[in-house]
This record gives C-alpha cells, structure tokens and sequence, in this order.
C-alpha cells in the first residue's frame, strides 16, 4: 500500500476518481478499497498539524466519513479525488487545531520546516520514499520565507493573519510569498 | 479589493489559511466569474495536497476498525446540494429546551407520548438551528454536516416505537437516551454536565456482552452546552454509558460511568 501517492502517474489518480464516483453510488466495497489508498495520507496530516496521535484518529475517523458521505458532491472538473480528500481533510484538520485544545502543542513545535518523516521500522516503499524525497527537494528550492510561511500555514495551520505575525511581515507581503512560493512547488511537483 | 488583490489571495484560500468568512466568500464570488483563477486555485489545492501527503504515516488498525464496519449505515448526502443558502437568516427560536428530571442515580423508561415526541424534535432542531446561526458565516460544510446530523436525529425521533430513558448523571446533570427498535441508531441529549477541562472529554460507550464500543465525544461548548448526538448501535449492544476521558478519546473506558442507560 503506498503511503504517499504523487499527482502522477495519472493512471494512479484516474483509479482514484472512479473509486469515489463508485463510494457516491454507496457502494462500500469500493469505499473499503478507498480507505486503503488514503488513509494514511488523511491520518498523518492529522499528526503532524495536531502532534496528538489520538486527536488525530479522531479527526481523520470525521474525515474520512465525511469522504463517505459527501461523495456525491466530489467534482473531478475541480481536481483529483485525491486532492479533494486532502482539502477536506486539512480543513477539518485545521479547524480543530484553531480550536483550543490542540494549540498548546502546535505553539511548542511550529515552525518546524521538514517534511515530517515516517516512524522508524515502517517499511517505506520505494516509490513512497521517492516521492517524499521529491517534496522535500522543492521545499528545498523555495526562499527561506516562502518556505516559512507555507509551512506554518500548511503544516501547523495558522491563518495567514497569524503567519504575519509571527514572522512580522505584512499581510500583503505574506499573501505573495504564499502564492509565489505555491507556483513555484507546483512547477517543481509537475501539477497540471 | 482591487483585481490584483484579490488574486493574491489564491495562494492563502488553496492552503487554508483564509479564515475571515468576508474574505472567503468575496474570493468564492471572484473565482465563480474568473476561469483562469478557478484553474489556479484547483493547481495550487493540488499542489497542497501533494504537501499533505507527504505527510503520509501507517493509519492505525483502530481507526480501520472506527471507519469501516458501520460505513453501510452512514447516510449519504444528495448529489446536488444547494451550495447558497442564505445562512444569515437563520435565528434560534423558541423555548429552550428543559429536560425531564429522572430520579437520581437511577434511570427511568417514560411512557412517551407523541406530545414529548414532538417537543424533543423541536429541540433538536432548536439545537441545530442554534448551531447553524453560530457557524452560518464559518463554513457550508458545517451546514451540511449539521442537515445530516438533524436527519438523523429526526429520523431517531419520529420513529413511533421512541422512547425516552432519562437518567442523573454522577456529578451533576442529566442525560436523556431517545431510542427506537426500529431504527439503528439513538440520540442522546444532556443538560448541565459539569464543565471539563480541555484535557477531558465525555465519551459515548456502545456497552453489550459481547464488549464495549466507543460511540463518540461530546464536548461541551463555552457556555456548557452540549449538542445533541446521535450514536450507531452495534448488534448485541444493550446499554449506553458515559465516561469522563482524556481529551481525544480511548478505546476503551479508563474511568467508571458517571451515567448507564439501557436500551
């Protein structure tokens, strides 16, 4: 089961999509072959912006029955069905982080630029180590603020508000970097 | 917000760090009328995601467990959802609802009538009314998760076999148990449960000879205010408890019930 699956190849991502067309006809079967390719995906996340192995179970359990039963409103004319799991699982993710019971520990780590590793002893595969490697070149290739701000957006959920603050930059200025710091990994990935 | 403005925000909407609701649905309106922003914005949510998965660990067995043996019985949303409803006029009305007392310590099965039937249904909506006028402007996904809970809810408490098990908490409060045989499904409702400290929750338990089953977390909210929840019934369960646990939920009870109710 690959742990981390990259926009391509599109075959990949195509199977995806059909799976989720195949969850809205309620259709559990297909949902239980769903859950193998992406929960892990919708799970660490949950880790690394709530550093709360519980919370994040809990919240990636909502998400991935939210998955099930707002299938129907998946779009594929909007983005893969991998990305539409990914946003909602940031998003509910991140609403519970901005709530007041995870923030203490994300206060304690934030910031922390690395793309999170697996656990010792799991046994990566070796397209799934490609990949992350990948990611981690193109964070690499970002300036040190677009990094910054990304990551403390993306990875430890602050609004862009409170990005601003912390690292005392504009909004303006925060906004860009965001954006520019985005087009560029999307180049570096090879997102269409 | 002049045009370049409002592109600039592409970048913070795709991450998820747009939070002001103003800012949200001014962007929304911008990107229904721009075709070259909409194709941005949906790269950059890839390219997010491929952030995200990056992040990829082994999901637990325990949550496989949580997700996928009672996924048949989740109720799915329709395919077209109505995407603009004018979330702004919805107000709480009505009384609040005031929760029969049972006798302390012990729980008591009422004779529901269709009146009492009636009264819970309003307060569910109630309950959920309120809750939409809180996140109106905060998130549509919200909405819909709160339509389908309040489907859930209605669907428990307009079965006609209903009945209501109300029963005092240990330590305050009273929790009230609305079930019905014909349905899988029971809602539970709570009133004036002592606040928790952010490191506890109260937890659902599915209790039956054949073991324990978490059954979800209720959090009271600022004003003490817990919503109202509704639990899948696992076979063989014949009894709903409440613990006091650590913030995020166990697997299995680690304190003794301050409430059992039977089904």
């Amino acid at each position: 089961m690959p742990l981390f699956r990259a926009p391509g190849p599109a075959q990949r991502d195509a199977e995806l999509d059909e799976l989720l067309g195949q969850v809205a006809q309620g259709d559990t079967a297909a949902f239980e072959r769903l859950y193998d390719q992406v929960a892990g995906a919708v799970y660490g996340l949950a880790v690394r912006i709530l550093r709360d192995s519980a919370q994040a179970e809990e919240v990636a359990q909502e998400v991935l029955i939210q998955v099930w039963r707002k299938a129907a409103a998946f779009d594929p004319s909007r983005g893969g069905a991998m990305t539409w799991i990914m946003t909602l699982a940031h998003r509910r993710t991140v609403d519970r982080v901005r709530s007041e019971q995870a923030s203490a520990a994300r206060e304690d780590r934030a910031g922390r630029q690395e793309v999170p590793a697996p656990a010792d002893g799991v046994a990566e595969l070796v397209l799934d180590r490609l990949d992350r490697q990948r990611v981690r070149d193109c964070l690499g290739r970002l300036t040190g603020a677009q990094r910054e701000s990304i990551t403390l957006a993306y990875y430890d959920g602050y609004t862009y508000r409170e990005v601003a603050a912390r690292i005392g930059l504009p909004l303006g200025t925060v906004k860009s970097r965001i954006r520019d710091g985005l087009i560029r990994l999307r180049d570096c990935l090879g997102v269409t | 917000m002049s045009g370049e403005d409002v592109h600039a925000l592409a970048g913070i909407y795709a991450i998820g760090a747009l939070d002001d609701p103003a800012e949200v649905r001014e962007f929304e309106a911008h990107l229904a009328h721009c075709e070259a922003c909409a194709d941005e914005v949906r790269q950059l949510q890839t390219t997010a995601a491929v952030l995200g998965q990056a992040a990829a660990l082994p999901a637990p067995p325990t949550l496989r467990a949580r997700v996928l043996p009672g996924i048949g019985d989740v109720p799915q949303d329709p395919a077209t959802a109505p995407t603009a409803a004018p979330l702004t006029t919805v107000q709480p009305s009505g009384e609040p609802h005031r929760p029969v007392h049972g006798r302390p310590g012990s729980a008591r099965r009422l004779a529901l009538k269709w009146p009492r039937v009636g009264t819970l249904v309003a307060a569910a909506c109630l309950a959920v009314a309120v809750a939409v006028g809180v996140v109106a402007v905060r998130d549509q996904q919200r909405l819909d998760q709160l339509t389908a809970a309040n489907q859930a809810i209605s669907a428990v408490l307009s079965a006609p076999d209903a009945r209501a098990t109300i029963a005092r908490a240990t330590g305050g409060g009273t929790v009230t148990l609305v079930s019905a045989p014909s349905r899988d499904r029971v809602v539970v409702a709570s009133s004036g449960l002592p606040a928790l400290p952010s490191s506890k929750t109260y937890q659902l338990w599915m209790m039956g000879p054949a073991g324990i089953r978490p059954a979800g977390l209720l959090r009271p909210d600022a004003t003490g205010h817990v919503p109202l929840r509704v639990a899948t019934v696992p076979g063989g369960a014949n009894r709903v408890g409440m613990t006091v646990e650590p913030a995020g939920g166990s697997s299995q009870p680690t304190t003794t019930p301050i409430v059992v109710l039977p089904l």
